[in-house]
């Protein structure tokens, strides 16, 4: 009979070094997407963005699953970079294709998969992972965009139409707010019950408080303008190295705190969840996908790895482990917070709820063998 | 007002203060090694890297101009609490590898060989020759046995060979106990259990004990894989490897 203060003793260490390895491996991929966040912030200017830009819906998509392909991002990284963009007015269907395509379709996730099966029909792997997560993909950026930007997105990340004109006017509303915030950096505003704070933090948290309060949002839109570039060192008119080092301390800052979340929850199930328990589903034609999601969620592993672990299972079936490798790079435990650093709260949700749904739909219909 | 200015000043200093923590961190399990408990070595070098960088640019935070800004007490506890006490703690508790715990929930894997590491730009693992010279046995990893099930011709090539091999000891069913390594793919979170069982009467080892194994390699079908296993071994306890995974 173990002693359970002896058994939680060992969950509690061996759920700290999982989460030390997962933040340290995010980390880097993090930094790299702030730096490349930082660079377009002080170097590239909105206009250059709308210029050259698809702007029909399936051009957007076109081209954001023509970047994730080109500039492979894994999830943590791809959040740093898809906030930057929406702020710089990259079109929504753009991001957001982005964001979801890029863990799932880009090289290095195909040849992972390729030599993870590489003894069990690797190419069927790779084809049947890279045609459902393209399907899922499109059909979770259709459906998003038919909703308006203001019901999906956070504040702060809204789209503004005709650039040069929102940034005027967001610099005008800021130089505003700046002079009544000159002599008080914290103050109440009534009309939205929270701390406001003038510049210097990520506005994530300001924006968590805003999720049940639609109207308000509404109501106070003139509010709702991104501090960070605007006024003191993060003006347009700041040198550039500033407005570079505030952007990218802001976006791995303000990311880190929603990985560090995630993956705290995520090293508690990765130790502590006995996968005997699922194995016992995984040649199930029904509950086989359905447990190939679940674990997906919970494990929370990088597109680039999953294959590897899945490939191990051999009691699996094909679509148990096919249902793993489509799911698990779009929507995980870990991801839970980090997309709220784009989408509203009841957004993430959706994503959760089509993922899975749409995963298992997928997989129950494609027959390849 | 020299207070107020002293106030802001440290009240500013949270940006700085997290990217130099983690940086800090960063450059602590590479000097310390305690990276090769956590990640894969083709991360070491980025880990580096990123904790080098994010100290210069707390450092130039601190020194830019116009760079700082005040935050609130709220933000203090609140954002720098979350960003720097899990860290904290879990640098000085994690252990080096993972407990009976860990290893038996994850569910040790004994049939399927482990793949090339393909998260880097290493080439695949290459097969050792089943050969030892002078009639000693062949000192490899389990790893390096599994890898011996990819065809019939290397397999054949393996069976009957005598290897020396370094593990943890797990004792299993009736007549068996296992050697097992924690593979690891990318970082500690994601490593899985593997295992080479041994048939013999069980030792007087505790389970988790180090041991250095030699035994003559067998092979048996499970699930419809060739897995290998170990016959007529002797044992020797060990200390922990000083890297304790297999990649």
């Amino acid at each position: 009979m173990p002693d359970p203060i002896s058994t939680v003793s060992q969950a509690f260490h061996d759920a700290c070094l999982s989460f030390l390895s997962i933040v340290l491996e995010g980390s880097p991929f993090l930094f790299l997407s702030a730096v490349v966040s930082g660079l377009v912030a002080a170097f590239v200017p909105p206009s250059v963005w709308a210029g050259w830009m698809p702007r029909t819906k399936s051009g957007g998509i076109g081209a954001g699953i023509l970047a994730g392909f080109c500039m492979p991002m894994c999830e943590c990284g791809a959040v740093a970079v898809v906030r930057r963009m929406l702020r710089q007015g990259v079109p929504r269907t753009v991001a957001l294709t982005y964001l979801l395509a890029s863990p799932i379709l880009n090289p290095f996730c195909i040849l992972s998969t390729y030599y993870a099966f590489r003894a069990q029909n690797p190419w069927l792997m790779v084809g049947s992972r890279l045609l459902l997560g393209l399907i899922l993909v499109v059909y979770l950026v259709w459906r998003l965009m038919r909703w308006r930007p203001e019901e999906t997105l956070q504040e702060g990340l809204l789209p503004k139409e005709g650039e040069d004109e929102a940034e005027h006017h967001r610099h005008e509303a800021c130089c505003e707010h700046e002079h009544e915030h000159a002599h008080a950096h914290v103050h109440e505003h009534a009309h939205h019950g929270h701390e406001h704070h003038a510049h210097g933090h990520d506005h994530s948290e300001h924006e968590h408080h805003d999720h049940d309060h639609h109207e308000h949002e509404h109501a106070h839109h003139d509010h709702d303008h991104d501090h960070d570039d605007c006024g003191g060192a993060h003006s347009p008119d700041s040198p550039r190295y500033l407005r570079f080092l505030h952007a990218v301390s802001e976006d791995f800052i303000g990311v880190l705190t929603f990985l560090v979340i995630g993956a705290a929850f995520a090293a508690v199930l990765n130790t502590s969840l006995p996968r005997v328990l699922l194995s016992g589903f995984g040649q199930h034609p029904v509950f086989g996908p359905i447990m190939g999601v679940f674990l997906a969620q919970i494990l929370c592993l990088c597109s680039t790895t999953d294959a590897f672990v899945i490939a191990a299972f051999p009691t699996f079936s094909f679509a148990t482990k096919l249902a793993f490798l489509v799911a698990g790079p779009l929507f995980d435990f870990k991801l839970v917070w980090m997309y709220q650093v784009i989408f509203r709260r009841r957004m993430v949700f959706w994503l959760w709820f089509n993922i899975t749904v749409g995963t298992l739909l997928l997989v129950y219909l494609w027959r390849p063998i | 007002m020299a207070t107020d200015l002293k106030s802001d000043f440290f009240r500013s200093t949270l940006a700085p203060l997290v990217l130099a923590t983690w940086g800090g961190v960063m450059l602590e399990v590479v000097a310390t090694g305690k990276i090769h408990t956590l990640l894969h070595p083709a991360f070491h070098p980025w880990v580096a890297l990123t904790g080098a960088l994010l100290v210069i640019i707390a450092i130039a935070l601190l020194f830019a101009p116009g760079a700082l800004h005040p935050e609130p007490l709220s933000a203090w506890l609140g954002r720098g609490s979350l960003l720097l006490i899990p860290l904290l703690v879990s640098l000085y508790v994690a252990p080096s590898t993972f407990s009976a715990y860990t290893v038996l929930n994850r569910g040790v894997n004994m049939s399927a060989p482990p793949p090339a590491s393909t998260t880097t730009t290493a080439a695949p693992a290459t097969i050792p020759p089943a050969t030892a010279s002078n009639g000693q046995p062949l000192v490899t990893d389990i790893p390096g046995v599994m890898a011996f099930t990819d065809s019939d011709q290397q397999r054949l090539s393996m069976d009957g060979k005598s290897v020396q091999l370094v593990g943890q000891y797990y004792p299993a069913k009736d007549g068996e106990y296992e050697v097992v390594r924690l593979y690891m793919y990318c970082c500690a979170a994601d490593a899985s259990p593997i295992s080479i069982p041994v048939q013999d009467d069980l030792p007087g080892e505790k389970q988790e004990d180090w041991i250095q194994i030699t035994g003559t390699v067998r092979f048996r079908q499970h699930l419809g894989q060739w897995e290998p296993y170990l016959v007529s071994p002797s044992i020797l306890k060990c200390s922990a490897p000083s890297d304790p995974y297999v990649y």
